[in-house]
């Protein structure tokens, strides 16, 4: 910027000067006021752009060629002429050729005098060689402390970091500078080269000089600041364009990643959901303002949209966060409750999640929930169907007490995403069943116990295993608590099923007796009773009671006491009974051996006869009671017939 | 079905192989309950409505009318055949379970592969309300095994049904009963066949039994008196109780705890004192466990000659008053 402005001022100025001077010396005690009249003129209302000046510079090198053996006079005045004729050129060839008005009428004859006045030429070279080459000096001295004011500036400190304000004040701190310096070497050099200037002579020519140069920097600085501040304007509505691109590409991610993740998960995003509405609306606002407004609010747009930015990027995190604390609070009630379910026998039923980190894609994140949220309602709707059943179960066990079923399910609970809740009521619902029924139940299982012990030691081995393995299995039953609690019906069936067999074994026995009694000799069998029938009774009311069995502990306990009592009695009478058998399957030797010995001798002593004391007795007995004629006389021992 | 029974009888004519053989057959003939001898061949006898020849059954046809004379006739080699075809000739014992009433009786013992040293036949008697046709081929049966020197252990079936016996929780009674007796016998035929063989060196010929079977101390007290008890149960009848003690040998099985075995040996000696014609004797103990220490007393009694009943006897020779013609005809078959 200050080369061209430098070049300009060589351009404008020197040929003034140069007229001004010869003009000065044409006639003496003219004073060059005129001339730099014209000068100042020129300078403040016609100033040809840098285009021209370029073309114009151009021309003369292009034009001159080979420099020719000329004075130094001759070739600045050919020069000037040369320039001057390619600037008129360029005017009109760019369209600024018209003057203003206004000076219009100072510069023609000017003009005219220096472009077509050759005798005035000739007469001024001689006299203006040494001028013209103190000119160029004091100009290309004013050029070149204007070419380095610029980088003096940059090294100041308080604007070394200013670069955009230096740029804005560098072409009027350069105009006014590179003018001072001019004037200043002007002044000085002008006493020893008698050189005249109304510079030299007015200071109001100075001051104007200076103002002039820097109203032109001004102007400059002022297009720079114009053209900064525009640039600024367009790369902040372009940044604000591009953030909004990135924004909204977030928040299509994210509304995604949130919708997917309500939906799949249950949960709900209220928070984040309103938030990324609130930004789209602000994103419509500030799209529609963006063209319009200034820097100013476009740059208070701007910081909005970097906090969206920054807040929409964390709702990602947020999500999984909040997908994880929801993982962490259903996995710790799924602990507890299986410690609890544990200490009641029931067992760890709940599982543990799959191991993820917040670091996972949120796709990893809720499929683990997912499935963990799965597989906890597998286990939940197990434990639950397991706990309707101890319900029956128990119900059926203690028909005496009401056992109530929850009023809401657990499993609806779940379904409707208190999934938490519903774990908490499921444990919740067991640890009262235990505390509440599962004493009773135990006591009536201990009772059922003991009568089975007592019972396997009266029966066959087969029988009797079978019993301890009831006895067994219910105390596996009670040593794991209320959740075993359905499997005690079917062992109490059992028992019925047991108690049933050793009724029909019992009516077996004694339908063997009865079936060996009828083989037997029917006047012995009137003499002794077999006491298995008795145990008819007893046995008929057993298998009634089989028959009404309805699962309960006390009926249960109901028919083991009355089988207690039989059994205990069946052996020995069984025992009775066969001895009975075996006693009366000899009577016919008995008879035999009476029928001979009275026919023979009359009576008999029963300790004749082969058999035992218990048995003869017996036999004696029975001979008296089924023959006519006969006697026992049981004191004497003696069987006999009666005489007459 | 005969077709069958011809091409078996070629078959039979072919060399037969070596085969290792049951030490005992049981060839069973007539209304006999059925017995479980656990190591014998066991082969039933039976008249049906046709001829068919099974591993245990063989069964030839009914002749309509006949007696047994006419099935002795036609069916003596038949028997004879089936006996080949089955291996019975070629096991070392042969005990015949005979219904005395069966016309087949006299025609199975009438075959050439029985013999008075390698068999012995159990003949059931039937009783006086028998008929005539019963009688008389139980009166054949026992003149065949007479004649032919075959060791008979005579059984009266009036005395089965009247006495009982009591074993795995089962009164035994009847053909029960007489299975029971005639299947231990089977089982220690090793045995018993050595000692019928040596008595009958000694002239002795036919048994008669007596049973305690299921005998319980708590009932008779000892074991001397299930002895003295064995008299009132002998599955025969007798008009002189002292021909019991008569008896020229004594075959006892016992089967008792091990607890009674010293008991057992001392009633055994202190019993067979009483027998004055007593030329051998013998005890076979058997120990076993049982649920009531129940303790069983088999006794063969042997005699030169015991004779049948005279019911039976009588029964032939109305037969032959009715038809004099079958006194030339029962003399013409036996032996």
């Amino acid at each position: 910027m200050v080369i061209p402005l430098v070049f300009s001022l060589i351009g404008m100025l020197t040929p003034f000067l140069v007229a001004e001077n010869s003009l000065s010396i044409s006639k003496a005690g003219q004073p060059g006021q005129i001339t730099w009249e014209y000068l100042k003129g020129f300078a403040a209302e016609y100033r040809p752009n840098v285009f021209t000046h370029m073309i114009g510079v151009a021309g003369i090198i292009r034009e001159i060629g080979p420099l020719p053996a000329i004075d130094p006079a001759s070739l600045f005045v050919l020069l000037v002429d040369k320039y001057l004729s390619y600037l008129k050129a360029a005017q009109h060839v760019i369209g600024v050729s018209q003057p203003p008005q206004q000076g219009a009428g100072i510069l023609t004859p000017v003009f005219t005098g220096i472009i077509g006045g050759g005798e005035l030429a000739s007469i001024v070279v001689s006299k203006l060689t040494t001028a013209v080459i103190a000119l160029g000096v004091i100009i290309a001295i004013s050029s070149l402390v204007s070419a380095y004011i610029p980088s003096i500036l940059r090294r100041l400190p308080t604007l070394e970091e200013k670069t955009e304000l230096l740029s804005i004040i560098e072409p009027t701190i350069v105009m006014i500078l590179g003018s001072s310096v001019f004037y200043i070497l002007l002044a000085s050099l002008s006493p020893p080269l008698r050189l005249d200037s109304s510079l030299l002579r007015r200071p109001l020519d100075v001051f104007a000089m200076i103002m002039i140069s820097g109203i032109i920097g001004g102007a400059l600085s002022a297009k720079e600041y114009l053209v900064i501040r525009a640039e600024d304007i367009e790369r902040t509505r372009s940044r604000i364009m591009e953030k909004i691109a990135m924004l909204e590409g977030i928040i299509k991610s994210v509304s995604g990643e949130l919708g997917s993740a309500r939906a799949s998960t249950g949960l709900e995003f209220k928070e984040e959901e309103a938030y990324i509405a609130d930004a789209m609306i602000y994103i419509s606002e500030a799209r529609s303002r963006v063209g319009v407004v200034g820097l100013s609010i476009l740059r208070s747009i701007e910081e909005r949209i970097d906090d969206y930015l920054d807040r929409v990027q964390k709702i990602q995190g947020s999500v999984k966060n909040k997908i994880l604390n929801s993982l962490s609070m259903l996995a710790a009630i799924a602990q507890r409750g299986n410690n609890q379910l544990e200490s009641i026998g029931i067992g760890r039923v709940f599982p543990d999640p799959d191991e993820v980190s917040i670091s996972e894609k949120i796709e990893k994140i809720v499929g683990v929930y997912n499935s963990y949220v799965f597989n906890l309602r597998a286990s939940l709707e197990k434990i639950y169907s397991l706990y309707i059943r101890a319900i029956d179960s128990l119900s059926a066990l203690l028909p005496g007490d009401v056992i109530a079923k929850p009023a809401t399910s657990p499993l609806s609970l779940y379904d409707l995403g208190s999934r938490g809740e519903a774990l908490s009521l499921t444990i919740d619902l067991w640890i009262r069943l235990g505390e509440i029924y599962w004493d009773t139940v135990r006591q009536g299982i201990e009772e059922v116990r003991r009568y089975l012990g007592e019972i396997s030691g009266n029966l066959d081995s087969t029988l009797a295993s079978r019993a301890s393995k009831i006895s067994e299995d219910l105390s596996g039953i009670l040593s794991r608590g209320v959740a075993s609690a359905p499997e005690i019906q079917p062992i109490l069936s059992e028992i019925a099923s047991l108690a049933s067999d050793i009724a029909g074994g019992i009516r077996s026995d004694i339908e063997y007796i009865e079936d060996l009694a009828k083989d037997l000799s029917p006047e012995a069998l009137r003499v002794l009773r077999f006491s298995v029938f008795q145990e008819l009774g007893d046995v008929e009311r057993i298998s009634s009671m089989v028959r009404d069995f309805n699962g309960s502990i006390l009926s249960a306990i109901e028919i083991l006491r009355s089988l207690s009592t039989i059994v205990k009695t069946h052996r020995i009478a069984m025992r009775q009974d066969e001895e009975k058998i075996l006693l009366l399957i000899a009577y016919p030797i008995a008879r035999s051996f009476l029928d001979e010995q009275l026919s023979i001798r009359g009576s008999v002593y029963i300790t004749e006869l082969p058999f035992s004391p218990q048995a003869s007795a017996i036999y004696a007995k029975i001979y008296s009671e089924t023959n006519r004629g006969v006697q026992y006389i049981e004191h004497m021992g003696v069987v006999e017939r009666i005489q007459g | 079905m005969s077709g069958g029974v011809d091409l078996i009888e070629k078959i039979s004519r072919l060399p037969r192989p070596s085969i290792n053989l049951e030490p005992c057959s049981v060839i069973v003939v007539g209304d006999i309950e059925n017995i479980d001898p656990v190591v014998c061949f066991k082969h039933r006898f039976e008249g049906s409505d046709s001829s068919s020849l099974e591993p245990h059954r063989s069964s030839l046809p009914r002749i309509e009318g006949g007696i047994w004379i006419e099935y002795l006739k036609s069916y003596r080699e038949a028997i004879d055949r089936r006996m080949r075809i089955l291996l019975i000739d070629k096991t070392k014992y042969k005990v015949l379970i005979l219904d005395g009433s069966s016309p087949l009786a006299p025609a199975v013992l009438s075959s050439r592969h029985i013999d008075g040293n390698s068999s012995i036949a159990f003949l059931i008697i039937p009783g006086r309300e028998a008929s005539v046709f019963d009688k008389s081929a139980c009166y054949a049966s026992y003149e065949i095994a007479r004649r032919r020197g075959i060791p008979l252990v005579l059984i009266d079936r009036t005395r089965s049904q009247g006495v009982y016996g009591f074993t795995e929780g089962r009164i035994l009674r009847h053909r029960a009963l007489e299975a029971r007796i005639s299947e231990e016998v089977v089982r220690n035929i090793e045995q018993i066949m050595g000692f019928i063989r040596a008595s009958k060196r000694v002239g002795v010929r036919e048994y008669i039994v007596g049973e305690i079977i299921g005998a319980s101390l708590k009932v008779y007290g000892s074991i001397y008196n299930t002895f003295r008890a064995l008299e009132k149960s002998i599955l025969w009848s007798f008009r002189d109780l002292g021909y019991i003690y008569r008896s020229r040998a004594l075959y006892v099985i016992a089967k008792t705890p091990k607890a009674y075995l010293e008991e057992l040996s001392s009633s055994y000696f202190k019993y067979i004192g009483g027998f004055i014609e007593m030329m051998s004797h013998n005890m076979l103990y058997i120990e076993y466990e049982t649920r009531l220490e129940l303790y069983d007393i088999i006794a063969l009694l042997g005699y030169p000659e015991i004779g049948i009943p005279e019911h039976v006897i009588q029964g032939h020779r109305a037969l032959i008053t009715m038809n004099p013609a079958i006194e030339g005809e029962t003399e013409e078959v036996l032996p």
